[in-house]
């Protein structure tokens, strides 16, 4: 009798969930050739590199064109890093830990310089090849990571002082929204690069594209920082 | 001539990329049936990096000298490095605290 | 290109049917990730255009691939990583409360 009863509730479930899948194919039929049709991203191919000198149009439409979004992103990482420092203990907590061999060690002075590099190519080069701020503020965030894990908390804590990473998180929001209030200093939008006065220089080299170079360093240090602060609230508040 | 030697080399990527396929899925099938922790571990380093050199070689070959090659032989070399580390210390922290293994085996360190 | 339509509905069904019928809850959390990627998915298919090139233009190509939906998919990853934190922090703070992860005995124990 209880083996029926589950199977039947188990057959309801699967019914709904196929349901669900039969309405979504018929919804799709309509969405099929989408891309064909859209005049906003012919006119950002045609005119974007000389409107505003980034190459990479991906950088040029989240920074440039439709850098708004961009600032409410950010301000949902500064969210959700502050609600989860909220709900940390006051005391402090034991974290488990082991002695490690002499090759994790020696793994690890391998590994940070590299992870350096990686993140500031990736976030001064993010009008030119792939990447961007997001992505090398992620690589950047790692090294504080790695840390906490091998040694133990108090040792990440003290080379990398929470303090610290509170400032950086901070004068991240700050610096973005002064950059923004330079348009207006100049006589065009808030947030404009490409359209105020500002000189555009060539495409194709490092310093080009107005301000798209400074949000990029940034946006890479605000997720960075927001990032190991997530990380080291979620091991805390056990 | 020059035709034979592209469709030999086009097979031999063809073969690479197969293989790896073969072996990054039985890396997620194993994931879930294996019983314990230690088998699951078996899995995630040995398997997982067969199948992950065999796709990025295949991508290797197709590309021929070049720029790309290069930076492929550097993620190669940087998976390897790392992947196998990772696995050693998730062990090396699971004996230290005791985690017991549900499949008989016999401690013979300790001998 | 109509096979991949049929991929992306499967994963949204899958990471459904894993949040209505599972009763662990870190299950439920690897649910909803699931469900995010299919969607993640969806916004980079709808911007194809056969025969097309990535958006980066160091050279002069024919056809480009539109470069607005992969804006919406980069920020659409971001968010979905911080949503799935404050999940997690939510999901430590009930286990040490009631002292199990099971949702049946959750909803039993009162006060």
């Amino acid at each position: 009798m209880i083996r029926i009863n589950e199977m039947f509730k188990k057959l309801y479930k699967i019914s709904l969930v196929v349901l669900l899948a039969i309405f979504l194919l018929y919804v799709f039929n309509e969405i099929h050739d989408l891309a064909s049709k859209s005049y906003l991203s012919e006119h950002y191919i045609s005119k974007g590199v000389q409107e505003t000198g980034a190459i990479n149009l991906v950088t040029s439409v989240l920074y440039d064109y439709r850098s708004f979004d961009t600032l409410g992103e950010a301000t949902v990482i500064l969210t959700a890093s502050a609600i989860l420092a909220f709900l940390v203990p006051l005391r402090k907590v034991a974290m488990h830990g082991t002695k490690f061999l002499i090759i994790v060690h020696q793994t690890m002075i391998f590994i940070v310089p590299y992870l350096a590099v990686l993140g500031s190519y990736l976030i001064l080069f993010g009008h030119l090849n792939p990447g961007g701020g997001f992505v090398g503020g992620v690589v950047l965030a790692l090294i504080p990571i790695v840390m906490t894990i091998t040694y133990c908390i108090e040792f990440s804590e003290y080379k990398f002082k929470p303090n610290i990473k509170t400032l950086l998180e901070d004068l991240g929001s700050i610096c973005f929204i002064i950059l923004g209030l330079f348009g207006i200093v100049t006589g065009s939008n808030f947030l404009a690069s490409g359209q105020s006065n500002l000189g555009l220089g060539n495409p194709g080299e490092l310093i080009s594209g107005g301000l798209i170079l400074c949000l990029n360093i940034i946006i890479g240090i605000k997720v960075g920082a927001g990032m190991a602060k997530i990380f080291n609230s979620l091991i805390k508040g056990e | 001539m020059i035709n034979l030697i592209n469709i030999l080399m086009q097979i031999i990527a063809y073969v690479f990329l197969i293989t790896g396929i073969f072996f990054v899925l039985s890396t997620a099938v194993a994931m879930i049936r294996f019983p314990d922790l230690y088998t699951r571990l078996h899995a995630g380093s040995k398997c997982l990096m067969a199948g992950s050199i065999s796709v990025l070689m295949g991508c290797l070959v197709l590309e021929g000298i070049n720029l790309n090659s290069l930076k492929l032989i550097v993620i190669i070399i940087f998976l390897l490095v790392t992947n196998s580390v990772a696995i050693h210390v998730i062990a090396s922290f699971a004996n230290n605290h005791k985690i017991k293994s549900k499949t008989i085996t016999k401690n013979d360190i300790e001998d | 290109m109509e096979i991949l339509y049929f991929i992306v509905i499967f994963l949204f069904c899958l990471g459904i049917y894993t949040i209505i019928s599972q009763k662990n809850l870190i299950k439920i959390v690897i649910g909803f990730t699931i469900v995010e990627s299919s969607l993640i998915l969806l916004l980079i298919l709808v911007g194809y255009k056969p025969g097309g090139t990535a958006p980066i233009l160091d050279k002069v190509y024919q056809i480009v691939v539109d470069p607005i939906s992969q804006a919406l998919a980069l920020t659409s990853i971001v968010i979905g990583g911080s949503v799935t934190a404050v999940m997690l922090m939510l999901v430590i703070k009930i286990q040490k409360r009631y002292g199990t992860l099971n949702i049946d005995k959750i909803r039993k124990l009162h006060g």
